[in-house]
């Protein structure tokens, strides 16, 4: 179905960088609403879950090294329950991108195109995103990897002049309620988290599987540390009134003005967040064609593509009215179902199925090999 | 044409009234024996012809002829061709007399072909064919007839003897008469005997080339000024002159089947893959064409992707370049007629260098190369950027700057997009214009441009000055690419861009570029990624495309192209002991 | 109208995708899925543009997962 092979670093480079989309812009409200003055805390905290659900992915894919987590549910559930899984997977999948896709077109008919309809902005997103993935996993992986700098670099000049105006005495008191805090706002972040497991779909296509464990592990360690500092500049520089802003980020970068010429640098904070999301959504896309090819048994999955395009597009307007809506506790919920606890069962169902399918003749090869 | 009523018919009137179904069955008849009747020469030759049906043929229209103011029409395309087929599958016979009316037959409307009858001294008829103005006459009459006619064979009438009494070295041996009349074309000199069974093919080449100039295209501040001319053999010796060593290979290939056309694949055996030079041989001989004309039909042909604005193979007019590829391991095509050489594989790094920059130091060729990349980015933005923060983004300007450009645009009635568009491309007509201009009248007219483009235009209020601005940049900073096929690629992509700038804004002109990104990493050129040491990231490979590696640094050669065995291509022990010391 | 205009030209992008693409499918099944999916999208597009209070997908995840929030949210 797809002959391409990426290197574990790219897929490294890929899932951090997905998840790092939204988080940057959006993350800091929505801790801050919960965990106030301890917000820096919460990263590290739900680090933890984001490295449990990589271990897991990775655990799964050295127990069937070509195959992707639909097609070795598939396998470990049975065909019909599988299938009925599978498919509310990748509902799943697209709700998730349906929903970045949301985030991002109201951000952008918000602060800079007022009067475009948001079906051009979403429209426009998705068929870049539909011809990046395509090309293949090695477009998707190596595009990535080629706006990694630019990204990098963007992201620093948007820092770099805002640390005259941090202001450490915004973090006292430190704790104040104890650890409540920070875990009901590691809690919220939960809604990015758990994108973590779009990265079974690359797995398989991982040629120097030997040092996956370690790449996907500093992943999600960078990612835990741009959240971790990210998070203490916009509250070391915007104090209490995070939680009112909806992009922080953007208000940081409006404070800067290191001379009269370098202001307004929001368009800036666009453009890199429109390479983030392009990044973001092509991950999501590529899982969700792979998956629907795989789960019904198609041999191409490129032709699903433009449909899959269209569903995320129409699963971006219904039903929803306020973008708010995706931070609440519910959808953290549904997240963390299918992102963390789907591989977990998968995980149990196929160690168990090891243990007591030793007995009996296996004819599926298992690819064991010391991590 | 050949109306049996037409009142202007060349053909006398001899008698009985036409009738217009006589017309057909002349037609259906005419074969080339009748053709030929109605030709003022070689008529004696019609009855000689090798193929007996004719005979009978001319027998009858001769009796057609008689009979009326029928002309016998032209023979289809499809009969010449079938003759013209005919002619060539002959062999060379014995028979001296065949030979010369089998040339005739094949040269036959040329007016330069020259058919020379007269005898070897002592020895066999024979007769020397060749065309005047290809074949250099002077060496003809010295080195060929003059050895035959006074000093002759003794009496042996057999080729060895002719052999030993012509002392041209160039010698080949032609057997029948496609090959004749190839070598003919060329310019060779053949000589035919009689009572010998193949032609001897003289090598007598009249060279008539341009001399060597500095090509216009890519010139140097320092470094060597010679280009590449039109004739295959002074190219291929201008690259000898480079690399003296028998490891440089040239294959040839001939395309075109009128033109058949020289061409040549030049490599260095050992540095090459072997397998990309297989895949060269096999695309080109897959090209089955009439005629080849310039080496960029064979780059259409050969190219993996040709509908892409991007060229997939790189065009240089300096031998100086063509060996520096060689040399990392890329081969050459080059070819008669053309002074342009491709270079194959290609990727966009290595056409977004200049040669100078190997010829001057390395910092400073480091400085001019990021001013490069610099300017060609503002080539393909800089427009867009100008249309979007305008129509979008006004809050990213200074206030001041905001404050003037405003003032400039009050009275413009176009938006921002349509001013840019319409500057743009009458500023692409004038550039156009600019290549075919006639020297005594260039400098008018870019007064005239300067003039009555710039200043008219700002002060008729039809465009603002800080558009003019953007143009003149975007001009100026074109110029800095050195591939003149990258730059006009360049140069188109701008357009869409700036589509997108005036729909989308800043939005637009990202996802316009993250497009042209996609495509070029998509892009392969002879299975070489595009952006190579940038999209799969070689990091061996950056020393020489970001920064001009001073030369004793510059250890291997690039792995993409080359053989992965013999990629040391410096060997700086010495040079390092002896600095060491 | 502007419902009909939008409807028309989400049904305009939907016929010329499709009969770009036609060619390539080349699994029966393969058909299936995508006239689905195509046709599925089309039919909730007119059902949004005409009705936009419709609940949607979000709405259904709510209601499933209402009842795990709420032993933590009365905390």
């Amino acid at each position: 179905m797809e002959r391409g092979r990426i290197s574990a670093a790219q897929v490294a480079v890929l899932s951090f960088m997905a998840v790092t989309a939204t988080s940057l812009l959006t993350a800091p409200t929505v801790a801050s609403s919960v965990a106030k003055q301890d917000m820096w805390l919460s990263p590290i905290l739900a680090s933890t879950v984001g490295f449990l659900i990589v271990w897991l992915l990775v655990k799964l894919n050295q127990a069937y090294p070509n195959q992707t987590l639909i097609e070795y549910m598939k396998k470990l559930l049975g065909r019909p329950l599988g299938v009925t899984i599978g498919l509310l997977y990748l509902l799943f999948i697209i709700q998730t991108t349906a929903n970045v896709l949301r985030q991002f077109t109201d951000f952008i008919k918000m602060t800079f195109l007022l009067t475009t309809p948001a079906l051009v902005i979403a429209g426009s997103m998705i068929l870049v995103c539909a011809l990046i993935v395509r090309g293949g996993v090695e477009t998707v992986a190596r595009f990535a990897t080629l706006l990694l700098p630019v990204v990098v670099v963007l992201i620093l000049m948007l820092y770099m002049p805002t640390i005259k105006d941090i202001n450490a005495h915004n973090f006292e008191p430190v704790l104040s309620e104890g650890m409540t805090p920070p875990l009901k706002g590691a809690f919220r972040l939960m809604s990015w988290v758990p994108v973590f497991t779009f990265m079974n779909f690359y797995l398989p296509f991982v040629s120097n599987k030997r040092h996956m464990l370690g790449w996907a592990f500093g992943s999600v360690a960078i990612f835990t540390v741009i959240l971790f500092v990210t998070f203490i500049f916009v509250y070391a520089i915007l104090g209490d009134a995070t939680p009112i802003y909806v992009y922080p980020f953007m208000v940081l970068a409006r404070f800067i003005s290191l001379t009269e010429f370098f202001e307004h640098l929001e368009s800036l904070v666009m453009m890199v967040w429109v390479v983030e999301i392009v990044i973001r959504i092509t991950f999501g896309l590529f899982s969700a064609s792979i998956g629907l090819a795989q789960c019904l048994g198609l041999p191409q999955y490129r032709p699903l593509v433009l449909p899959i395009s269209m569903i995320m597009v129409l699963f971006s307007y219904w039903g929803i009215t306020n973008v708010e809506f995706v931070f609440s506790p519910e959808i953290v919920m549904y997240y963390l179902t299918f992102g963390l606890l789907l591989p977990l069962l998968l995980y149990l169902a196929s160690l168990m199925k090891r243990r007591f399918g030793k007995q009996q003749k296996d004819t599926e090869e298992k690819g064991e090999y010391a991590v | 044409m050949t109306h049996p009523k037409d009142e202007r018919s060349t053909q006398p009137d001899v008698g009985a009234a036409p009738s217009s179904d006589a017309m057909p069955d002349n037609g259906t008849q005419s074969t080339n024996g009748s053709n030929t009747d109605n030709q003022n020469q070689a008529q004696q030759s019609a009855q000689q012809q090798p193929s007996q049906e004719q005979k009978a043929s001319s027998n009858s229209t001769n009796a057609a002829y008689n009979s009326g103011i029928q002309m016998a029409p032209t023979p289809s395309v499809e009969e010449v061709l079938a003759y013209q087929r005919q002619l060539l599958s002959l062999p060379v016979t014995g028979k001296l007399q065949d030979n010369i009316n089998t040339v005739r037959e094949l040269f036959k409307d040329c007016s330069d072909i020259i058919v020379h009858e007269f005898d070897i001294l002592n020895g066999p008829a024979a007769s020397l064919v060749y065309l005047d103005g290809l074949s250099d006459m002077r060496l003809i009459d010295l080195q060929i007839l003059t050895p035959l006619q006074h000093t002759g064979t003794d009496g042996a009438h057999n080729k060895e003897a002719v052999v030993k009494c012509v002392t041209i070295s160039a010698m080949l041996e032609a057997m029948d008469f496609e090959n004749v009349a190839d070598k003919i074309g060329y310019g060779h000199a053949v000589l035919f005997m009689d009572g010998v069974t193949s032609a001897l093919v003289y090598d007598v080449i009249n060279p008539i080339i341009r001399s060597i100039e500095e090509p216009e295209a890519e010139t140097v501040v320092r470094g060597p000024r010679e280009g590449f001319v039109e004739s295959i053999r002074t190219n291929t010796t201008m690259l000898r002159r480079r690399l003296h060593t028998p490891a440089l290979k040239m294959k040839p290939i001939f395309i075109g089947r009128y033109t058949k056309t020289a061409t040549v694949i030049a490599f260095i055996e050992g540095i090459a893959d072997p397998n990309l030079v297989k895949e060269m041989e096999g695309r080109l001989s897959a090209i089955d064409v009439d005629g080849m004309t310039d080496t960029s039909l064979i780059e259409e042909w050969v190219e993996d992707n040709p509908l892409s604005p991007f060229p997939q193979l790189m065009s240089t007019e300096r031998p100086d370049v063509v060996t520096a590829h060689l040399l990392e391991g890329k081969i050459a095509l080059i070819s008669d007629g053309s002074p342009v050489a491709l270079i194959a594989p290609a990727s966009f790094m290595s056409m977004m260098q200049s040669p100078e920059d190997f010829y001057q130091r390395s910092i400073v060729a480091t400085a001019i190369r990021w001013l490069r990349m610099l300017f060609s980015l503002i080539t393909i933005f800089g427009p867009s950027f100008y249309v979007a923060v305008l129509s979008y983004h006004q809050e990213m300007l200074p206030t001041s700057l905001l404050l003037t450009i405003a003032v400039s645009r009050e009275q413009i009635p176009f938006p921002a997009l349509v001013e840019a568009l319409l500057m743009e491309i009458t500023f692409e007509a004038l550039r156009e214009a600019g290549i075919r201009l006639p020297r005594q009248v260039g400098s008018a007219v870019s007064i005239v441009g300067a003039l009555v483009i710039g200043q008219a235009a700002i002060a008729a209020g039809i465009v603002s000055s800080p558009m003019v601005m953007v143009v003149a940049i975007t001009a100026v900073s074109s110029f800095l690419i050195p591939n003149y096929s990258l730059g006009i690629a360049i140069r188109f992509i701008r357009f869409p861009i700036m589509l997108c700038a005036g729909i989308l804004g800043l939005y637009g002109i990202v996802l316009a570029a993250l497009v042209i990104l996609i495509h070029l990493m998509t892009l392969r050129s002879f299975g070489v990624p595009y952006l190579s040491p940038l999209a799969p990231v070689q990091t061996s490979q950056l020393k020489d495309t970001l920064i001009r590696t001073s030369s004793p640094h510059a250890l291997t050669r690039p792995h993409l192209t080359g053989s992965f065995f013999n990629r040391i291509r410096i060997r700086t022990e010495l040079y390092k002991s002896r600095r060491n010391s | 109208m502007m419902h009909v205009m939008f409807l028309g030209f989400v049904g305009l992008v939907i016929g010329s995708i499709l009969w770009l693409e036609w060619p390539s499918l080349d699994h029966a099944l393969t058909k299936a899925v995508y006239l689905t999916i195509v046709f599925s999208v089309f039919i909730i597009s007119v059902v949004i543009t005409l009705w936009p209070d419709t609940p949607g997908p979000l709405q259904g995840v709510r209601t499933l997962f209402r009842p795990l929030i709420l032993p933590w949210m009365r905390k």
